[in-house]
């Protein structure tokens, strides 16, 4: 009997042979995640190398657990909130205040700006440069709750659980974190 | 008044800032407040800028190293399967836990047969 081929566009067929032990199935998977993974790891540690670390940790950890998915969430929340657990058990390890070169996060794809006008669009996207060096000045744990939250839109609920902390304790960081964040911004023009 | 008008700005500011990221009304005298001040209303204008530009960042994606999945994969083929290692691990707790109660219930055994013969 012939091997029913795998349709690579469907993520459930994906998924139920990443379940099955299928590490082909799970490579796909990855790889259709791991640039989405790697940006949620540079903007929580700041830093590629350190990214670059917690992602792979990350993928591996997914494909320990892969098993115990039910499939209630999506896979790339899944995937995610296996990530911020990585990642803030890493960057609780290593403590670090160093970051990388900001030009290193800052070598984005520019997104199209709601702006029509020239002026507008400049200062848009030099909102957007200085927010990032702010971002990764920020202390890791305020800098953890401002991404998941603004950047990611995580409720605090969700937040609370991913880093073990209670509701109050991420909207308190999140509220420190915002006032530093504009005291940075408002410094550095 | 100017003082008064500043006074009025400074309290009322963080919670202008609060409602202009997280879209609160909050209290009704800021609000009013804010329908009228020209500063408060360019602040709320600023935090909206900043909680836009923050939001937009979700779809800036930085790519991934290009032997990021290939090294997960390989790493998977290099070891054992996890769920085994995990059945291991926990088979070896089971047996140090037998043999730690199996020497304690004799030591306890011992000490009770030793009392006895000494009462």
């Amino acid at each position: 009997m012939k091997a029913r081929p795998v349709k690579w566009d469907d993520e459930h067929e994906l998924l139920a042979r990443s379940r099955a032990g299928d590490r082909e199935a799970f490579s796909i998977l990855a790889q259709r995640h791991q640039h989405q993974v790697f940006t949620l790891a540079t903007r929580l540690a700041g830093d590629h190398d350190l990214a670059a670390d917690i992602s792979q940790e990350a993928l591996l950890r997914a494909w320990r657990g892969i098993g115990s998915f039910r499939g209630d969430a999506r896979f790339s929340s899944w995937l995610y909130r296996i990530t911020v657990n990585v990642a803030w058990t890493q960057l609780s390890r290593r403590k670090r205040t160093q970051h990388a070169p900001l030009e290193v996060v800052d070598n984005v794809a520019a997104t199209p700006s709601s702006f029509d006008h020239p002026e507008l669009a400049f200062e848009s996207a030099n909102l957007r440069g200085r927010l990032r060096r702010a971002l990764l000045r920020l202390p890791q744990r305020s800098r953890v709750v401002v991404v998941l939250r603004d950047v990611y839109g995580w409720s605090h609920a969700q937040i609370a659980e991913a880093l073990g902390i209670s509701v109050s304790a991420s909207k308190v960081r999140l509220h420190r974190a915002r006032k530093r964040l504009r005291t940075m911004l408002e410094n550095a023009t | 008044m100017r003082l008064v008008q500043s006074t009025v700005c400074r309290v009322s500011r963080p919670l202008v800032r609060l409602g202009a990221v997280d879209q609160k009304d909050g209290n009704s005298l800021v609000a009013r407040h804010a329908g009228h001040c020209l500063r408060c209303q360019a602040e709320r204008a600023i935090e909206h800028r900043i909680h836009r530009t923050l939001a937009a960042m979700e779809g800036n994606v930085i790519k991934a190293p290009a032997g990021l999945v290939p090294g997960v994969i390989s790493s998977l083929d290099a070891s054992v399967d996890y769920p085994e290692l995990e059945f291991a691990k926990a088979g070896e707790r089971v047996a140090i836990a037998a043999a730690v109660v199996g020497v304690v219930s004799v030591v306890a055994w011992t000490l009770t047969r030793r009392v006895r013969s000494t009462a």
